[in-house]
């Protein structure tokens, strides 16, 4: 029941998968292409023109080498912010949203458990992030190879994986917190809270005490800068834990509440 | 007797401060076609929606086909046909995908949705999101209708739908009455009911005012008689003749509400000289609309 449940969720969410894909492709493919155009000198003399600061503050890497230029541009910073943007959006809309326009009741009050509405939404939300992130590695591969960037399969896989994590983690909370509470601006207020302290924690964390970047989902996905280094299990292993954690906060509350109210 | 599809006691649900329901027992009987009707606000969408689990009781207990709708789930609801109040569709959706969609979803072969679609005259090509209101009101309808549930809990069914939809609606209440399910529907009057309902229960302020087979209904409401007489007539006589409730004269014009047997009445009358009499039932609509105004006065 709750496959057929993930499937129509998808199939009702095609036409947004379609635009967020061709935007992350557009997005990855423009800045990637950059690379191999800039000479990798001036990167390395624009960097240092930067203020130190700024440079931390952006979590930007070596921008001469293939890893750190995709890292600092399309892998940590403008990948996730629109891969965020589709999973928390897409999130909160899967339950909260449904529930407060009503369009949920017709699902709720067919012969499924609400258990199944709750496990089939979550599954269509996962392959919703799930192939925008693996659009990404695609954009990222294609790219690579025309623009000699040096990036291995491995790595773009290591990467993306990381990239998908950390969108599913907010897509996940964005769902879990909107199912648990029927409030969509209340998911959304609290994944956007958990998205920029986790954003300002791992670029700012180390200058305010030695604990806060380790606990950021950013600092999870990129500490190890896996663009360069290669798959972090420990890391990815963290963010799938917090993905489930969400998941069955939202489950334990989902079933035993009133829906519409 | 037969079995009892629908029945609650003591049920109340509360929404913060509002009390939507306030204990209220209701029996709705296999085969039946239960016609629910109160003003706005009455609590009705909200019994409708503990029966179909979407919100948990106050307190009081519910049972839908035997079982609670908090235990029995998705078998349980496989048995139910929906149509909520105030309906949603998902407008990306065509008509027939999604209709198929419902039907899986209720563990009834896609498709099973056909042919009241066709007699709706719904286009299973369309979007839903472009459908006029009556148009996604058959959307709902052929949906609670299509798995052939043993009982099928409208809200509101007629909203939205032409005159010439109403009738095909009533058609198919009938023919489900005939198959032996149970329809418990909703409205605010009583009119629309009429033609259908075989039991109305009159909901107000989350409370039962009445329930009671329509035929009963009426003959509690009684007979208007209006007699002329060739001279007037003394009314206080007339007043306490046995099922007479109440008398008016104007004149040689007499209008007398009556209970029960006209017996009394027609053997008084045979003394005198009578140039017109008219026998009527009184419009149900405004005695029931009466009922809800008695209800309100005894509450003050
Ligand atoms: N989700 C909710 N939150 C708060 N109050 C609610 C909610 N749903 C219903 N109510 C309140 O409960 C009472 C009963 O509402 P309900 O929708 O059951 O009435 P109804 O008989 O269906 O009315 P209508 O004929 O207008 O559809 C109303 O006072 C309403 O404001
Ligand atoms: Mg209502």
């Amino acid at each position: 029941m709750s496959a057929l449940i993930a499937r129509r969720w998808l199939h009702d969410a095609r036409a947004g998968l379609l635009g967020w894909s061709v935007g992350l492709a557009a997005v990855t493919t423009m800045y990637l292409s950059f690379f191999g155009i800039m000479d990798a000198d001036i990167m390395g003399d624009y960097m240092a023109s930067l203020p130190e600061g700024m440079v931390e503050a952006f979590g930007f890497q070596d921008l001469s080498s293939g890893a750190g230029y995709a890292q600092s541009t399309v892998y940590g910073l403008l990948g996730p912010v629109l891969l965020l943007i589709a999973g928390m959006t897409r999130g909160v809309g899967a339950v909260a949203g449904d529930e407060a326009s009503g369009a949920l009741e017709v699902e709720v009050t067919a012969a499924a458990e609400r258990r199944d509405v709750y496990v089939g939404r979550a599954l269509g939300l996962t392959g919703f992030v799930l192939a925008l992130g693996a659009v990404v590695a695609l954009a990222t591969a294609v790219i690579s190879s025309i623009t000699g960037m040096g990036l291995s399969p491995t790595h773009i896989l290591a990467g993306a994986a990381a990239l998908t994590m950390l969108g599913l983690v907010h897509a996940a909370v964005a769902f879990a917190v909107g199912a648990a509470t029927g409030r969509p601006g209340v998911a959304l207020g609290v994944t956007v809270a958990v998205a920029v302290l986790g954003w300002f924690a791992y670029n700012l964390g180390p200058r305010l005490a030695d604990w806060v970047q380790p606990l950021s989902p950013w600092e999870w996905a990129y500490g190890e800068s896996p663009l360069e280094q290669g798959v972090d299990g420990v890391g990815l292993a963290l963010l799938a834990a917090l993905t489930l954690v969400a998941f069955v906060l939202g489950l334990l509350r989902f079933p035993h509440r009133d829906l519409g109210v | 007797m037969s079995e009892v599809v629908i029945e609650t006691e003591g049920l109340s649900k509360d929404f913060g401060p509002t009390h939507a329901l306030q204990g209220l027992d209701l029996t709705v009987r296999a085969g039946d076609v239960f016609g629910f009707i109160g003003p706005n606000g009455a609590g009705k969408s909200t019994t409708m929606r503990i029966l179909m689990d979407v919100l948990r009781p106050t307190s009081g207990t519910v049972r839908v086909l035997g079982t609670d709708p908090r235990t029995g789930g998705g078998r349980l609801r496989a048995r139910i046909g929906y149509l909520p109040g105030e309906l949603a569709l998902d407008g990306r959706s065509e008509v027939g995908s999604w209709l198929d969609y419902q039907a899986r979803l209720h563990g009834a072969a896609p498709g099973a949705w056909r042919p009241y679609a066709e007699r709706l005259g719904l286009d299973p090509g369309r979007r839903i999101g472009k459908l006029s209101r009556g148009n996604k009101q058959k959307v709902g309808l052929a949906r609670a209708f299509a798995h052939s549930p043993e009982l099928l809990v409208l809200d509101e069914p007629t909203g939205g739908l032409d005159p010439l939809m109403q009738q095909e609606f009533l058609v198919m209440v009938r023919e489900a009455r005939a198959a032996g399910q149970t329809i418990f529907l909703s409205s605010h009057i009583l009119s629309e009911l009429e033609h259908v309902a075989e039991t109305v229960g009159v909901l107000r302020q989350g409370r039962l005012v009445t329930s009671a087979p329509l035929t009963e209904l009426r003959d509690r409401l009684g007979t208007t008689v209006t007699v002329e007489t060739e001279h007037p007539l003394d009314p206080a006589p007339v007043g306490r003749l046995e099922g007479v409730e109440e008398v008016h004269a104007d004149g040689t014009v007499l209008t007398v509400d009556l209970h029960g047997s006209p017996d009394a009445l027609l053997k008084h009358l045979a003394a005198h000289h009578v140039v017109h009499l008219r026998a009527e039932a009184p419009d149900l609509e405004t005695s029931v609309l009466r009922l809800y105004h008695d209800d309100e006065e005894a509450d003050r």
